[in-house]
């Protein structure tokens, strides 16, 4: 064999000899173990997907809940601030109610005492009536008597004297 | 006709350790780890780099995502060049694995081509097939290849089947014997040194008066400077493939055997290293 043809032969040898053969092994292992791992993470991530979608369900539902919770939210403080606006002019209106209250109070008071004097004075003169009748059948009684016992001693003419004096002092006394 | 299957062979399985980081301004999700991978040398960076795709966009925010490309020590890396001839031109004297930076934004539009899609990479490699056959054959094989035969050979690169690849390409392979070879050998001369892309003209495998033309013949026609000593030591090396053929091996052979899938063989040459 021509000399230049053993030395391609000779240098292919060595050529792979130094470049691709004590590579080779190793690239194909890691090669192979990439393979291994890309098929393992596919694995993996595809056992992850249905939890992360489990977790996202789980997230979406919180989420709902906690808008439904902040719109109670905003309704209860909304009805809180009516009801204070409603407290306050309440508060208000029972103020002025208890102010026109103890007015009425003191009025009745005044009305009361009124009426209290109104009725000492109305006893008072009651009892000046009374006093005035009293004195009247008094004297009304001394006359009847007086006049029970004269009956025996007068007449008629006396009997008619009688009667007008004693219709004098009627007048008088009343 | 290819004859050294094995060699063949060995070209077709060349591998290049490597390791793949994300640029660190464009980690912004979380921290991405390397990615490791066997690289075919035949093949291209956007053809075999799904999975390094897939891997880092988990860590870069989606909007900051734009065309991915890769870049060895600050050079962004023509993605239609093939891999070996990345590694041979820019990393073949540094340390195994082979550490590219990825990219997913500021794409340098001024470097590099857009790739959006395999169909790109597909139109690029069937261009290059045919544009090889034209200096071979001047067309005839790949013009009397059906829709289906073009498929295939961009299948066998696609999906690394060495045997559905070579079923065509040995085809494109084939020459009169009473010529000696191609009329032309699809060549590219790549070079460190120079802004020029690379170098490629017509050469014939055989000299008009018979002989048959080698690497060293090539070399000294298209790029002296390559094979020039500085007292016993050379300049510079020649890589094919990721090795260094001796100068006197036939460039027919050459063609035949070390030639990527696009049909042509290319010839890094880069500085020897000092250390």
């Amino acid at each position: 064999m021509e000399t230049w043809r053993c030395h391609i032969r000779a240098e292919l040898v060595q050529r792979d000899g130094s470049q691709r053969d004590p590579y080779a092994g190793v690239f194909r292992s890691l090669s192979e173990l990439q393979e291994q791992f890309e098929v393992r993470q596919q694995i993996w991530e595809d056992v992850q997907s249905p939890r992360v979608s489990r977790y996202r369900q789980e997230a979406l539902s919180l989420a709902r809940g906690s808008n439904t919770m902040k719109a109670t939210l905003n309704q209860q403080e909304f009805t809180l601030e009516r009801q204070a606006k409603e407290l306050s002019a309440l508060q208000k209106e029972h103020t002025r109610l208890r102010e026109g209250m103890v007015e009425a109070w003191k009025e009745k008071g005044e009305l009361l005492q009124r009426w209290m004097e109104e009725k000492k004075e109305e006893a008072a003169r009651v009892n000046k009536y009374n006093d005035a009748q009293e004195r009247w059948r008094r004297l009304a009684r001394r006359l009847k008597k007086q006049l029970r016992g004269e009956t025996v001693k007068s007449s008629e003419v006396t009997e008619v004297n009688m009667t007008n004096g004693g219709k004098e002092a009627i007048s008088k006394l009343e | 006709m290819a004859d050294d299957k094995d060699v063949l062979r060995d070209v077709w399985f060349g591998r290049i350790p490597t390791c793949f980081a994300l640029y660190q301004d464009e980690v912004t999700e979380k921290e991405a780890e390397p990615f490791y991978l066997l690289l075919p040398r035949v093949s291209y960076l956007t053809l075999v780099t799904d999975k390094v795709k897939k891997h880092f966009l988990k860590a870069v925010k989606p909007e900051d995502v734009e065309e991915m490309w890769f870049e060895y020590e600050g050079t962004p890396l023509k993605w239609h060049y093939p891999i070996g001839v990345l590694f041979d031109l820019h990393a073949s004297n540094t340390a195994l694995p082979w550490s590219i930076t990825v990219h997913f934004k500021n794409f340098p539009e001024r470097d590099l081509l857009h790739c959006l899609s395999n169909s790109v990479i597909e139109a690029h490699f069937m261009s290059c097939i045919k544009e090889a056959d034209a200096l071979k054959h001047k067309s005839q094989v790949i013009n009397d290849m059906q829709k289906k035969d073009h498929k295939q050979l961009w299948m066998g690169l696609q999906n690394d089947k060495f045997d559905q690849f070579w079923a065509m390409n040995r085809k494109l392979m084939e020459y009169p014997t009473e010529e000696g070879g191609f009329r032309y050998i699809p060549f590219r001369i790549y070079q460190t040194m120079s802004d020029r892309p690379f170098i490629q003209k017509l050469f014939r495998p055989v000299s008009p008066e018979g002989h048959t033309h080698t690497l060293g013949d090539l070399l000294k026609e298209m790029y002296p400077a390559a094979i020039a000593h500085d007292g016993d030591s050379r300049k510079f090396q020649v890589l094919i493939q990721g090795i260094e053929p001796l100068l006197e091996t036939p460039l027919q052979w050459l063609s035949e055997h070390l030639s990527h899938p696009d049909n042509f063989l290319h010839v890094c040459v880069l500085p020897v290293p000092t250390d």
